[in-house]
């Protein structure tokens, strides 16, 4: 897969920082509550399968009985015992009812059997061996009772085994797909916020610079200003002019012979 | 974000208060369940089992296993062992969990957990000397 754990695309501003760690917040609690949900799933999926494998073994049981008691009946009744049933066949006395049971937040199915109507006695007005088909009956009913069990078992057994994948998958997705990448934004926002943070420290630490230069250049005027007004007004107090006295100098070397410099 | 498809694919379990119990299996085994009164006709003739036997073809078989798993008013489907493998991918393909397809042995063919369908999905979880790890 391509760009393992990028980031989401966001504006990185304070605000998305504080939405961004609750959801950060929001996808770790999460992400615990699933991992118990499928640690839960797992524990009851694990008893069922033991169930399960045990009422497997024991229908093998019953069923071998089951036809023992019909050879049995049809070695007293006769051949004819298959068709008679056959087309005594009418509306079934044996149903299923199937309900939902919530077992750690999973709808799982449940059958119970239970008889409807009058189980037709018209079989057992056979001429022979109406005790053994009597025997046949029950042995038979009790078949029917476990495998009705043993349904109803494999049933939530597979339903819990499509909410186990879900539940992991949602897990995984979250631990190895959201947080990296909700985490991964956080960083680039902090990193983004740090670096304007930054720029705007840089950029005032420039212009008191500026300033303390421009300050300083004007300072340095403003005192050769003032030790020039100085020394003028020392050499008026002398009753020379300074200024006058540099035009003297300049000027008297041009025109004067008195003055030989 | 990751919150958007909880609800949206939760295939939803069936509740009924009478259901039938539908049987494709051989000649005896029938007999027997209709004895103790599992079978039911319908007005339109329609029966909740089927015999197999020597004549069955296979195409016969996998209709009756379409038709009684698409049945609203069926919750359980028992099938012989031999008769499974016989559509052994049409009942390996079958992911709804109603009606349950329960495997059952018959009198020739004893129980065999290797060739179960919904115990071969969970055999990593056996050990290896206990069921349904037969198969290789």
């Amino acid at each position: 897969m391509s760009g393992q754990s990028q980031r989401l695309t966001v504006v990185p501003t304070v605000t998305m920082l504080g939405v961004m760690k609750s959801r950060l917040v929001g996808a770790t609690r999460g992400h615990a509550l699933l991992k118990k949900k499928s640690d839960a799933l797992t524990v009851q999926f694990r008893q069922i399968l033991k169930k399960i494998v045990t009422t497997k073994e024991s229908m093998g049981e019953v069923m071998k009985t089951s036809s023992f008691a019909l050879t049995e009946a049809k070695y007293v009744a006769g051949e004819n015992i298959k068709h008679i049933v056959l087309e005594n066949v009418q509306n079934a006395s044996l149903k299923v009812r199937s309900r939902q049971e919530n077992v750690a937040g999973v709808k799982l199915p449940k059958f119970e059997y239970f008889t409807e109507g009058e189980i037709k006695n018209d079989l057992t007005g056979l001429a022979r061996g109406g005790q053994q088909v009597q025997l046949c009956r029950a042995a038979n009913i009790k078949a029917i009772e476990l495998l009705v069990e043993l349904a109803s078992l494999q049933t939530s057994f597979l339903t819990l085994d499509e909410a186990i994948k879900t539940t992991n998958r949602r897990v995984n997705a979250l631990e190895n797909v959201v947080k990296p990448r909700l985490e991964n934004t956080i960083n680039y926002i902090k990193g983004e916020l740090d670096e304007l943070e930054r720029e705007d420290f840089f950029r005032l630490k420039k212009i008191q610079g500026y300033k303390k230069r421009e300050i300083e250049r004007q300072l340095a005027a403003a005192k050769q200003f003032a030790e020039e007004q100085f020394a003028e007004k020392v050499s008026l107090q002398k009753g020379i002019s300074l200024n006058l006295a540099h035009n003297l100098l300049s000027a008297g070397a041009n025109k004067d012979e008195d003055i030989i410099f | 974000m990751f919150a958007s498809s909880r609800m949206a694919n939760r295939p939803q379990i069936r509740t009924s208060d009478s259901a039938l119990i539908a049987m494709i299996a051989d000649e005896d085994t029938v007999v027997g369940f209709l004895l103790a009164g599992v079978g039911n006709v319908d007005l339109r003739r329609k029966t909740n089992y089927l015999i197999v036997d020597s004549k069955t073809t296979v195409k016969q078989i996998e209709d009756a296993f379409k038709e009684f798993t698409s049945r609203e008013d069926i919750a359980i489907v028992l099938i012989s062992q031999f008769v499974a493998n016989m559509i052994r991918f049409l009942v390996d393909s079958y992911k709804q969990p109603i009606p349950a397809i329960l495997e059952i042995p018959s009198k020739d063919h004893p129980y065999d957990p290797a060739h179960d369908s919904v115990l071969s999905r969970v055999k990593y979880l056996f050990s290896a000397e206990s069921v349904a790890s037969g198969r290789r």
